[in-house]
């Protein structure tokens, strides 16, 4: 592919700044250049930025200065309803799932549509047969291929299983973009190689252009295109994983490689115990019901 | 460890000690104080109870037996009460809700709205529903009319309070997923947090029933209609087997609705 031909940049970020109040800027001046296709990792320990940079992209966090291109649209110019309009072509998802437990999952699912939801559709909660279809859809390519599923409150399943149902509620955005906020933090090993790979697969499939922050070093040297390490608000690190050398890893993550490595392993146990925990929960949730 | 460690950590633990023990002996002392204080300002006085107690059993005896034969004629009253407590908390919903989201941080315009709204909230519930039903009878006139609002203006308070708890309670990023999703105020309120709050507000607004009809009984008091209507007036008379008969209907009814929402609310958690 073309290094730089215009017309396949996806996202364009032009100066970026924020601050949070009168303390020191979170991220300076970033300039970055997302390509339509490209599986972008932020790669850094937390409170770097990533987290930042990352709600920027979507103006959830306006930059303080600086401004932000999607697929041609300067987010910065556009007013509220047009930044609405343009957040519906960006898919988002999160390390602590963001469903809304009360809800059935088909209804969580349709909620991705609710940027083109008509009022009185979303006064009376009544979603179209389209929204319906779309998100069934939605659902079987996340892998949830069980109806049961789907008329159950989103609170009586597992980690795994509530990641996916968030990835169907992006992908009934139809999202040019997916950002993925620490997706597969709060899953167990097992999880995170089966929810990298869906994530990975729609991207490829779709085209989409991916930007992802991560903490797991191997993860992102096994799924990333690329990869972006901020350190001080700014990137200290730009390029494909097979650069992320020793050297360069101790820079980014402020430590050696080898603890580094350490730091993983041990957090891996901390998220299968976790897991084991919230499934019993799940499975406790379900009794009651 | 050697003994010398030993001993310097006893004497730590034993200083530790002899401080929390000065802090209860404080505090115990403040409270007693404060509780005679009371004591001596309302003439709390148990020999006077007891040169009372003669007096409280001829008024008991003059009760008995209850007067039965005015029951349907208390009927009415008890409707009216029963009624007066059910538009009491059903009205003010629909502005206790409002209300609540421009309280909760989470969902007000403005910082300074959600003050102003706290404030307002804050003034309704403190204004006991009596005093409201004092000023409303002199305003509008006797009659169950000024207990309904009576009770609506202080069931907003109390609803309201409720209600933004529930609200701020909801996770932020829930709210944050549905934004990212383009999703405008209206539907991240109407999808993102009205299930959460659902079920607390069902759960507090039976509660406030619950409470109304024990309140709206009482409103009769200063004239706001309903069953305490007919007890003030019994009293007044001096028919006390009526006074007798119109406490017993109002503990069994009350007992009744207390029962009936306990179970409600059970439901709903």
């Amino acid at each position: 592919m073309d290094e730089h031909s215009n017309h396949d940049v996806m996202v364009d970020v032009r100066n970026v700044t924020k601050a949070y109040g009168n303390a020191d800027p979170a991220i300076k001046n970033i300039n970055l250049t997302f390509r339509k296709g490209e599986f972008i990792v932020l790669l850094g320990p937390s409170g770097v930025g990533k987290s930042t940079l990352l709600r920027c992209l979507n103006f959830l966090v306006q930059p303080t200065s600086g401004d932000i291109v999607i697929d041609g649209e300067v987010l910065g110019t556009l007013s509220k309803k047009g930044l609405l309009a343009a957040r519906h072509h960006i898919g988002m998802i999160f390390q602590e799932f963001n469903l809304v437990n009360r809800m059935s999952v088909l209804m969580n699912v349709m909620c991705g549509r609710l940027g083109t939801l008509p009022f009185w559709r979303a006064l009376t909660y009544n979603f179209s047969r389209e929204d319906h279809e779309a998100a069934v859809r939605a659902l079987i390519r996340a892998g949830l291929e069980d109806p049961e599923l789907y008329l159950r409150r989103a609170d009586t399943l597992s980690g795994g299983q509530k990641q996916r149902v968030a990835i169907a509620r992006m992908m009934v955005q139809e999202p040019k973009v997916i950002l993925a906020d620490e997706p597969i933090a709060s899953l167990d090993v097992i999880m995170r190689t089966q929810i990298m790979d869906l994530i990975r697969d729609i991207a490829d499939r779709e085209g989409l252009t991916v930007v992802m922050s991560l903490h797991q070093l191997d993860i992102a040297r096994k799924y990333a295109d690329r990869v972006i390490a901020l350190a001080g608000g700014q990137v200290t690190f730009d390029g494909p994983p097979t650069e992320l050398t020793d050297e360069v890893v101790e820079r980014v993550f402020m430590k050696p490689a080898s603890a580094v490595e350490q730091d993983l392993r041990a957090e891996e146990a901390r998220a299968a115990a976790e897991a084991a925990k919230s499934s019993n929960e799940a499975k406790a949730g379900s009794d009651n019901d | 460890m050697t003994d010398a460690v030993a001993a310097g950590m006893f004497d730590a633990v034993m200083e530790q000690r002899r401080v929390s023990r000065r802090q209860v002996l404080i505090i115990g002392s403040i409270i007693l104080a404060l509780g005679l204080w009371s004591a001596w300002g309302a003439e709390f006085n148990l020999a006077k109870l007891a040169f009372g107690m003669p007096a409280f059993f001829d008024l008991f005896a003059r009760m008995m037996p209850p007067d039965l034969s005015v029951v349907p004629s208390l009927m009415g009253p008890m409707i009216e009460t029963l009624e007066m407590a059910l538009l009491g908390t059903t009205i003010p919903i629909f502005f206790a809700l409002p209300l609540a989201f421009l309280c909760a941080v989470n969902t007000s315009p403005y910082p300074i709205v959600s003050v102003i709204a706290r404030l307002l909230v804050g003034a309704f519930r403190t204004v006991p529903e009596l005093i409201w039903a004092m000023v409303l009878v002199t305003a509008v006139g006797l009659g169950p009319f000024p207990g309904v609002i009576a009770l609506t203006l202080h069931s907003i308070g109390g609803l309201g309070k409720f209600y933004y708890e529930a609200i701020e309670s909801t996770d932020p990023g829930i709210i944050e997923a549905m934004e990212a999703a383009g999703a405008s105020r209206f539907k991240v309120i109407w999808f993102g947090i009205m299930p959460n709050v659902l079920p607390v507000m069902m759960s507090s607004t039976l509660f406030y029933w619950e409470y109304n009809n024990r309140a709206s009984t009482v409103l009769g008091l200063v004239g706001a209609g309903g069953i305490g209507l007919a007890l003030t007036h019994a009293l007044q008379d001096f028919r006390y087997q009526e006074v007798i008969t119109c406490l017993i209907l109002i503990v069994l009814i009350l007992v009744v609705i207390d029962r009936l929402s306990a179970f409600l609310r059970a439901r709903i958690i």
